[in-house]
């Protein structure tokens, strides 16, 4: 079959849903014409989706009281996290509002 | 604030600030320290909090083994910014002043539209391209911020304000928001519940038993003279070097301004020459507590009891905050007056004042005489004046009542900075002494200066506004001209030929400081 998918954001997002038989491969390759590509929507995009190396460790509060009020608050959760693009964002906020509503 | 730029924190540099993401977090983080250690204003658009708090919340829900825990601890994230970077002010219906053109995102054209409205020098901290590439807004990456240390967005030689109003209510916006918002809701315009509140919270601060608010300093003047019962035939002591009011409402109370001489270097008062003056008509003395500093006034009241106990009512239009001898300026003698005129040390955004007292006859009469002589509704016992202080402005005096602290101890450093500065300068200018058993909280920082319409339009030409607080005694003012009385005041008439007031707020920064010493070396 085909699925539609529209691009938004920086995101594929399926018109309908497709569901997919256990052990169905779901990683699909989408081709698009580098003529219609527009450059990133992010500053330092290029540097910061390529930080993986350094994530996962506290962030280090050293003179900084800011950092150390949202280690505290974080707690086991204060780590670097590697960089996200805005719309990796915008997907992430879909996801919430999704939730909120099917929480109501 | 020593940076006079207002960062606007876009929403995708908090969330990356809260959650450490990316390589360059640390940089919004140290943007948000400087903020929190008040080094530069730090805004957000009240639009953006939702979307941190979402994007917070499911990135932790990812990693956390709870679903409670990633709210509660997006939550505590999302206190801490709010309670670091101050709001914009965001009605909601912003879309109609927005442009239409296709492609833009709404979220970043409110928060643009916003930061341009309001803020005189905005910089939006973001890494979205949409701010970085448009015109008409500045923007940039924290990066880049920090590493350039804000130089490529300092004013250059931006006019520095004589009072900044506008900064200290940026610094106070949404206290004065809300402040304001509780009494369009309530609706009690007159005689609010703001206006007891304030009374209270100025009573406590000023230790004095009663404050009664009153539509301005003029009008406590008279509401004061009046609950003591003179008029006609009566005489009033006071300072010749003053603004109009003093002289005006004993005039109109039907008295007689009778004039004592100022010390030359502090322009208040000179106790010393107060004895003389007093007659068997004088019924009140009246010192003036010029620029923020209060006048001898152990020696004024101790000269008062020994005629009789006499009245001493201190003019403290300019120098609420105040202290001598450790006590508050308004608490000083039988009736403080003060003023919240906008650009007094606590001013509110119009008109406003009010008299202290610990005598509760006083106090009872200073009452009934704001509202018309009533003792009760509609029942008049004395002649009295529609001199009520509006809700409204007590609310805005309220919100300011919250930083006053420590906008009094910004005034009294940059005071000390002022005379340091101007002394190690070597400009040819003369300083106020301010004694040691008192301080003074500058409503003016005053200086003396010879040639100064000279310097005032020089200082003008390179941004720098000055003031003359007063060119000319009240005696030898047209309408209360007394020339005997201008004869015995000569230092009056020094001081009104020399003095001019320098630019003086508590958020005057370093730098003007420094502007305006600089020309002064360079035009006195």
């Amino acid at each position: 079959m085909q699925a539609e998918i529209i691009l938004e954001h920086g995101q594929a997002k399926l018109v309908t849903a497709v569901y997919l038989k256990p052990g169905a491969p779901s990683k699909m390759i989408l081709n698009i014409k580098d003529e219609d590509l527009e450059p990133s929507r992010d500053w330092y995009v290029e540097r910061h989706t390529a930080t993986s190396t350094n994530v996962d460790s506290a962030p280090e509060a050293n003179r900084s009281p800011m950092q150390e009020r949202f280690n505290q608050i974080l707690g086991p959760m204060a780590k670097r996290r590697p960089g996200v693009s805005i719309g990796d964002d915008h997907q992430t906020l879909m996801e919430a509002y999704e939730q909120r509503l099917d929480n109501k | 604030m020593s940076i006079p730029i207002q960062l606007v924190f876009d929403t995708n540099i908090l969330v990356d600030c809260l959650l450490a993401r990316g390589p360059y977090y640390a940089y919004g983080v140290q943007l948000l320290d400087k903020v929190a250690a008040r080094h530069i204003e730090g805004w957000y658009a009240p639009h953006s909090i939702t979307t941190v708090y979402y994007l917070a919340e499911r990135t932790l829900a990812r990693e956390a083994r709870n679903r409670a825990q990633s709210e509660t601890t997006a939550r505590e994230l999302v206190k801490v910014l709010v309670t670091t970077l101050k709001p914009l002010p965001q009605i909601g219906d912003e879309i109609l002043h927005l442009s239409s053109e296709p492609g833009n995102d709404y979220e970043d054209e409110v928060i643009s539209y916003l930061a341009s409205s309001y803020l005189p020098n905005a910089l939006i901290v973001t890494r979205d391209k949409w701010f970085l590439q448009r015109d008409g807004i500045q923007a940039a990456h924290p990066k880049e911020i920090i590493e350039s240390e804000f130089k490529p967005w300092l004013p250059a030689n931006a006019r520095v304000e004589f009072i900044d109003l506008a900064a200290q209510q940026r610094q106070i916006l949404p206290a004065i928001q809300r402040k304001i918002q509780r009494v369009l809701g309530h609706g009690q315009y007159i005689m609010g519940p703001e206006v007891a509140e304030m009374e209270q919270k100025l009573a406590a601060y000023t230790g004095a038993r009663h404050c009664i608010s009153c539509a301005s300093g003029t009008e406590a003047l008279l509401i004061s003279l009046m609950a003591l019962g003179i008029g006609p035939g009566d005489e009033v002591i006071t300072s010749p070097f003053t603004f109009a009011a003093t002289a005006e409402m004993i005039v109109l109370a039907g008295a007689k301004p009778v004039y004592v001489d100022i010390e030359r270097d502090t322009c208040l008062m000179d106790a010393a020459q107060l004895e003389a003056k007093i007659t068997a008509r004088t019924k009140a003395i009246m010192p003036v507590s010029l620029y923020g500093q209060v006048a001898d006034m152990n020696a004024i009241n101790a000269i008062a009891a020994r005629h009789g106990n006499i009245p001493v009512i201190e003019d403290a239009a300019q120098s609420f905050g105040a202290s001598y001898n450790g006590r508050k300026s308004c608490n000083l003698s039988t009736i403080g007056c003060t003023s919240f005129f906008p650009s007094k040390p606590l001013g509110c955004y119009g008109d406003g004042g009010a008299v202290f007292t610990n005598d509760d006859m006083l106090a009872k009469a200073m009452r009934e005489i704001r509202v018309h002589g009533q003792e009760r509704r509609y029942y008049h016992t004395r002649i009295g004046v529609g001199g009520r202080m509006d809700t409204i402005q007590c609310a805005i005096v309220l919100a300011k009542l919250e930083r006053f602290d420590w906008e009094i101890g910004r005034r009294l450093m940059l005071g000390d900075q002022y005379r340091e500065q101007i002394t190690g300068s070597g400009a040819r200018l003369g300083l106020l002494a301010v004694r040691p058993d008192r301080n003074c909280v500058w409503a003016q920082y005053t200086v003396f200066v010879e040639h100064r319409e000279a310097v005032q339009k020089a200082l003008l030409a390179q941004g720098i506004p000055t003031a003359v607080h007063y060119p000319l005694s009240l005696n030898r003012q047209p309408v209360y001209r007394d020339d005997d009385s201008a004869a015995e005041t000569p230092n009056s008439h020094w001081a009104a030929q020399r003095v001019m007031s320098l630019p003086m707020s508590a958020d005057l920064t370093g730098e003007q400081m420094a502007r305006v010493v600089a020309a002064l070396k360079l035009e006195s």
